[in-house]
């Protein structure tokens, strides 16, 4: 009896707070609880992070998102390439002199230099001793050394056929059929290990600082030679940054879950409720509504709307957020089928507050624990279904991504470059994390009878 | 009643922290360091090894098995299987130098040509027989290419029969069969008439749509002749089961004539559509072969695969243009020829597709017997410049933005995306991407409402003629709305010709003239690139994936 | 309550006519139709053998109709774009597509599929027992990890076995399935070896399928019994209950469990119905006979009657299990009350 008592006068107590500032008080109970704080900061960081992508090609990971750089690709975290936009140039001194390069030494720099000269400055890169010659220690942390196939290992005369396509195998007995009579690697046996340039942008290379036109440097041309930058993360099949194209992909990503769920939420917010509280007839034909939209077929809807919005994204993820409201509208109408036998609103309705008020005042509010669990939920659903949408090719267009195309993209090279489909499906799973969080914060933050307890 | 439960908070945690453990282990083992050096001291891989008869994946569930209507690749693997022509594709296409190899005899002997190429004479074995035992006869051909000359009859190839002499006026509904050049002169001669001296004749003869289909079967069951149990066949194998989405039974044809012959007596077919799974599937010993080719993205964890195999294709991966809006830039021959002179195809292909395909300078692909390509579109950007800048568009100033248009796939997508940056980098061209699933793409494509699309044209036989032929004015499967006088001169008077190498020459004059004024840009010739056992037999190169388990030897299989 | 579930089930068959009537319009407004192919085909005898040279219904609203080679085709030249109204005459009503459609439907046929040469009941007959299968399963197992770590996290609100539960939980609904099941692949079947990687052909085939697909159902139900939980726990009945002196255990597991439910029955509805189409990336990745692969291929396929096999199949379904949802929810919350 002694306990009853003691929460009665809680709950008296409360009312008065609750009468002048529930949001201010929820504001306070939220920044107390950390995992919410943290789901927002991360939530903010990802934020922040989408927003200065531009800033962030520029500055931290200096590619651009379309920028490809195909050679030995997928190139695996760490890999280096000579970025095409935002370089700084090395000096055109030492082992990059005019001469140095001019290996044929007849004046003018061809695209196959460039290559040579990338090569050296890769080579040496690699070469940690600096003695010249790789050992194997050096060959296997060569940033394109790749991850040893699973249940075999080609022949020395298998892998003489195959070396031209692919980038050495991280293993002892391949390095064996590379390496000389020494047990060590030269630069002319390195193959695509030390490769970080194609032909293909050797020749774009010397177009950018060529002013005659002959597809050659000559002395006065040559400035030296962009500087190679790490690509943090790895590359795709193309050889486009993945850290760069992941802050990009943040932003569709981001965008499409907080648009369509917001959509989502006011529909489905006051069908559910307006259902639930009246009741009878309307109830019913607004419930059966529902149940229709839940038998359309799904597919079809997103496909014709593909067709008649054409390829703008955002407004076919709002049409997405319309289909995603269904569920939040039956969760909603059970809530409030279930409070509005409740004293409170009794009471309400007996001293003539309006309908309207009722719903709105006294209902969602009540019913808000469940709908904010289940809008953070609906953020993750829309971006999961964004990305199911890119793996039938329905989502983003390229060259435009997004965290679920990026991942679905990703599977098929699971095998080979697991960084594809693990940055972006991390990146992905943290931040969901990371929302609903945020959402159980705000749960327990918004929940009335939870204050002070 | 939920007294139970109070025990399964527990253990339903331990459970959920199980399977969460394994996941992230394996996606730790994958991302994380150096896995342990398996390979060599590992036991050496077989295919198949946890599979008991000859098993191979089939992309997709056959949409008919009736070769009359079939038309698509999983739906000729199991015909050629099932059914037997009067000629059948060789083991090999390569190394061949007369188109004559190419086929070898099937339900005929052999078989006799006339003087001015317009009658063959076939001669039928007197022991072919279908699954039920009866004869194979002259009769059966008549009746069975007669039912594909029906008019509206449903056969997606019906047309490929509109080489016999009246067979066209039949099937636009003349009604009079005794004009229609096919007779069975006995029960085991059949005399065939055709339109125009056609070289490549014995090759559409060895084609599945002028393969014989049972009369009986098809009069008593309707449409449902194909189902295991109604179906009768007349090729090495009968189909005994077959289960929608998951696998079909081939079992051998005991009255087939050649069966002795035959090693495998019994082959499973696992319908796998996901190409990935099917890789899987591989590597899990399920299958012996691939069946599909490989997806490009996993391919260099494939090259090295002591089971890879690869070959070269009949097929040509392209661009075409639209040229039906005399307004659009594209329109203007130059603009074309800009474009295609603009794409480094070998940087495309050796460092983008991992040299997976073969660059195509040309519209033809190479490797038929006979014939060679007399026209290059070689990488030269400075020409292409020089084109673009007399079409009035110097470094792309004023060019619209034009769209280029494929369907949904991974490598059409890495194409497309090399492409567009080659374009944008090299002329100063914005060309959006346009990516549609394959319905709408077909759409758009049949309807001409796109400026710049992907394609890929796979030739039916080996003969030039089944590249040509369809950029004729008016074709079904032009659609870009090209059309150019002299070059349906040339295929019209190539088709009439019977002197060989003459015939040849006016090909080439005409695909010189499609590369130079036509609507496509080529980008690679098709290669197949499949995992096969290595310890399969008689598994050999064709370049129309044509691969007949009756040439197939697997030693050491128990049947 | 009888008087209830006769008046549902009466509204329902309503509901599915409707379904029908707009599924049908819809699938013939989308672009192309399932006589295209990449080579050209005799498209004109596919039209007319499938019955699509016909108007969809009498009254034809939307622009001006597309004509095929050869064929009268009724497709709209531009689909969804509002046109004209255009009365095709009542006469013609028998030879719509609608009512052949309704016709063939009434015989207890679903038609012939437009691609394959079989039939939609056999084709979703063999889909079925596999969809539904996989379903059930991994419904089962999402509510076995989902309940209890719901509820033993939402009474443990705010501390460190609540956070890191849910954390746990909330793994499934954080890794996307296509992300999940290769792993899954990888990992048990191709390094391990303990399950086989495609096919279905016994129980075990189907282990890593339905952890691939229940997790992330699990984790959604985790987060619904934790948040109904957190709800109930306060209510005066629990207090009441509490006041009374009943233990913990008892309160929780007699009182509070049934409405901390709640939201949970009112998701498994919509949760096995999408499971049954939700599955598809799952069929896909480990190549299951199910329906959902049917459903996708014949939507992309513009395989009509397929498509409308699949969407009454699956509408029905959805039907009765929203019953039963209802019903559930009366017999767990006695305040709520069909009957007035």
């Amino acid at each position: 009896m002694v306990r009853d008592t003691k929460s009665n006068n809680r709950a008296v107590e409360a009312e008065i707070i609750e009468g002048t500032s529930l949001w201010k008080d929820a504001g306070q109970r939220l920044r107390k609880n950390r995992a919410a704080m943290a789901g927002l900061f991360i939530v903010g960081f990802m934020a922040v992070m989408a927003l200065s992508y531009e800033v962030i090609a520029k500055y931290v990971t200096g590619f651009t998102l379309e920028e490809q750089h195909p050679y030995v690709v997928p190139k695996p975290p760490g890999a280096r390439s000579v970025p095409a936009t935002y370089y700084k140039l090395l000096e055109p001194s030492g082992a990059l002199s005019f001469e140095a390069v001019d290996t044929n030494g007849d004046g003018m720099i061809e695209a196959r230099e460039i290559q040579a000269a990338y090569r050296q400055m890769e080579f040496s890169t690699i070469d940690k001793n600096g003695d010249g010659v790789l050992d194997y220690e050096e060959y296997a942390a060569a940033p394109l050394a790749m991850k040893s196939p699973g249940e075999f290992v080609p022949k020395c005369e298998q892998w003489a056929n195959i070396r031209r396509s692919m980038a050495p195998i991280r293993h002892p007995d391949i390095f064996k059929c590379d390496a000389g009579e020494a047990g060590t690697i030269t630069i002319e046996q390195s193959g695509r290990l030390v490769d970080i340039l194609s032909i293909g942008e050797a020749r774009d290379l010397i177009n950018r600082f060529d002013k005659s036109g002959d597809s050659m440097l000559d002395a006065g041309e040559y400035v030296g030679l962009p500087k190679p930058r790490t690509n943090l993360l790895g590359t795709d099949q193309l050889g486009r940054d993945l850290l760069t194209r992941m802050v990009y992909g943040a932003r569709i990503s981001l965008a499409v879950g907080l648009l369509a769920t917001l959509v989502s939420f006011l529909i489905g917010v006051s069908w559910g409720a307006t259902a639930g509280f009246v009741g009878g007839k309307v109830d019913n034909i607004m419930m059966r509504i529902v149940d229709i939209m839940y038998g359309l077929p799904f597919m079809f809807l997103v496909i014709l709307l593909m067709v008649v919005f054409g390829q703008n994204i955002f407004l076919l993820f709002i049409a997405l957020g319309a289909v995603q409201w269904l569920t939040m509208a039956r969760i909603v109408r059970g809530q409030v089928i279930s409070l509005k036998g409740q004293e409170f609103v009794e009471a309400a309705r007996t001293i003539g507050v309006s309908n309207l008020s009722i719903i709105f005042k006294h209902l969602i509010p009540n019913a808000l624990g469940p709908i904010i669990v289940y809008a953070t939920l609906t953020v993750p659903a829309v971006m999961l279904e964004e990305a199911f949408l890119s793996f039938l090719g329905l989502g983003v267009q390229a060259p435009q991504t997004s965290w679920g195309a990026l991942a679905s993209e990703g599977r098929q090279l699971m095998e080979i470059a697991p960084w594809l489909i693990v940055f972006p499906g991390l990146a992905l799973a943290v931040t969901l994390l990371s929302m609903n969080f945020l959402g159980d914060g705000l749960r327990d933050a918004l929940d009335p009878q939870l204050r002070k307890d | 009643m939920f007294g139970p439960l109070s025990t399964i908070p527990r253990r339903a945690i331990c459970l959920m922290l199980v399977a969460a453990c394994a996941v992230s282990l394996g996606a730790c083992k994958k991302s994380g360091g150096e896995a342990p050096a398996k390979g060599g001291e590992a036991a050496e891989f077989v295919a198949g090894s946890n599979a008991t008869v000859f098993t191979f994946a089939l992309s997709a569930d056959p949409q008919t098995l009736d070769p009359a209507k079939m038309s698509g690749s999983p739906e000729g693997r199991i015909a050629f299987n099932l059914f037997e022509g009067l000629l059948m594709p060789g083991p090999t296409t390569e190394g061949l130098s007369k188109p004559e190899e190419l086929v070898v005899p099937g339900v005929a002997e052999s078989y006799e040509i006339s003087e001015d190429g317009t009658v063959y004479t076939f001669k039928l074995r007197e022991n072919a027989k279908w699954s039920n035992g009866e004869l194979v006869v002259a009769e059966d051909f008549v009746r069975s290419w007669k039912r594909v000359l029906t008019p509206n009859f449903p056969g997606d190839y019906a047309q490929i029969l509109w080489v016999i002499k009246g067979g066209e006026a039949y099937a636009k509904g003349s009604d009079d069969w005794d004009s229609v050049g096919v007779k069975a002169i006995d029960a085991h001669t059949l005399e065939v008439t055709l339109e125009h001296p056609t070289p490549y004749f014995p090759e559409l003869v060895a084609f599945y749509t002028f393969f014989p289909t049972p009369a009986a079967a098809i009069e008593e069951h309707g449409d449902a002749w194909t189902r295991p149990g109604n179906i009768v066949t007349n090729g090495p194998y009968k189909l005994t089961s077959y289960k929608e989405q998951q696998e079909m039974m081939l079992d051998i044809n005991e009255h087939y004539w050649d069966q002795e012959n035959v090693a495998l007596k019994r082959a499973r077919v696992r319908i796998i559509s996901d190409i990935n799974a099917v890789v899987n599937a591989y590597r899990t010993g399920e299958l012996h072969w691939s069946g599909a080719g490989l997806p490009v993205a996993q391919i260099t964890g494939l090259l090295a695969h002591p089971d890879y195999f690869k070959e070269p294709m009949l097929g040509t991966y392209y661009y075409r243009v639209n040229v039906s809006d005399a307004n659009s830039p594209l329109a203007n021959p130059k603009v074309r020829q800009a474009l295609a002179l603009s794409i480094d195809r070998e940087s495309l292909i050796d460092e983008t597709l991992n040299g997976l395909y073969t660059k195509a300078e040309s519209y033809v692909p190479p490797g038929m017997p006979g014939y060679e390509t007399k026209t290059t579109t070689s990488y030269n950007v400075q020409k292409a410049r020089e084109l673009l800048s007399e079409a009035g568009f110097a470094e792309g100033k004023g060019f619209p933005r034009v769209s280029l248009l494929y369907n949904t796939d991974e490598n059409h997508k890495l194409v497309a995306e090399s492409v567009q940056d080659m374009w944008k980098r090299n002329l100063g061209l914005d060309v959006e991407l346009v990516n549609k699933e394959w319905k709408t793409y077909l759409q758009d494509v049949s309807s001409v409402q796109y400026d710049i699309a992907r394609a890929g044209w796979i030739g039916d036989y080996n003969d030039p003629m089944t590249f040509l032929d369809m950029f004729v004015t008016d074709n079904g499967n032009n659609n870009t709305g090209w059309s150019h006088a002299e070059y349906d001169q040339l295929i019209a008077s190539a088709q009439a010709e019977s002197d060989t190498q003459k015939r040849i020459e006016m090909l080439q004059e005409a695909e010189k003239i499609l590369m130079e004024e036509g609507p496509v840009i080529p980008i690679y010739y098709y290669t197949n690139n499949m995992l096969v056992s290595r310890f399969v037999e008689g598994f050999k190169q064709h370049n129309r994936d044509i691969h007949l388990l009756k040439y197939l030897k697997l030693p050491g299989l128990a049947q | 309550m009888s008087r209830f579930i006769i008046q549902r089930l009466l509204s329902s068959m309503v509901v599915i006519v409707i379904i029908i009537t707009m599924s049908l319009w819809i699938t013939r407004q989308a672009p192309s139709n399932p006589c295209l192919k990449e080579r050209e085909a005799n498209t004109c005898v596919c039209v007319k053998e499938h019955a699509l040279d016909r108007p969809v219904f009498p009254l034809h609203v939307g622009s001006p109709l597309q004509e095929m080679k050869g064929c009268e085709f009724w497709q709209p030249a531009s689909s969804m774009s509002v046109g004209p109204v255009t009365l095709i005459g009542l006469s013609d009503w028998g030879n719509t597509q609608f009512a052949i459609y309704m016709k063939t439907l009434m015989q207890g046929s679903l038609g012939k599929s437009m691609v394959t040469e079989r039939t939609v009941l056999e084709s979703l007959k063999s889909g079925l027992p596999y969809t539904v299968h996989l379903g059930t399963q991994a419904l089962l197992l999402a509510m076995l990890i989902g309940i209890p770590a719901g509820l033993y996290a939402g009474l443990r609100q705010n501390t460190a076995s609540d956070y890191s539960v849910m954390t746990v939980a909330m793994l499934g609904v954080s890794v996307p399935s296509f992300v999940l099941g290769p792993l899954l692949i990888m990992l048990f079947s191709l390094e391990l070896g303990w399950f086989r990687a495609v096919g279905w052909e016994s129980w075990s085939d189907s282990v890593l399928p339905t952890v691939t697909l229940g997790l992330y159902y699990a984790a959604y139900i985790a987060r619904l019994t934790r948040g109904g939980m957190l709800e109930v726990i306060r209510k005066d009945y629990i207090r009441t209950a509490r006041a009374k002196g009943l233990t913990e255990k008892l309160v929780v597991y007699r009182h509070a469990l049934k409405g901390a439910l709640l939201p949970v029955v009112s998701y498994l509805g919509p949760a096995f119905a999408a499971l049954l189409t939700g599955s598809v990336v799952v069929e896909e990745i480990f190549n299951l006979p199910g329906v959902g692969t049917h459903f996708v291929r014949s939507a992309l396929n513009r395989d009509y009657n397929m498509v409308l096999g699949t969407i009454i199949l699956y509408s029905s379904l959805l039907v009765v299990l929203n019953l039963v949802v209802d019903i559930l929810y009366t017999l767990l919350d006695p305040r709520v009350s069909y009957d007035k």
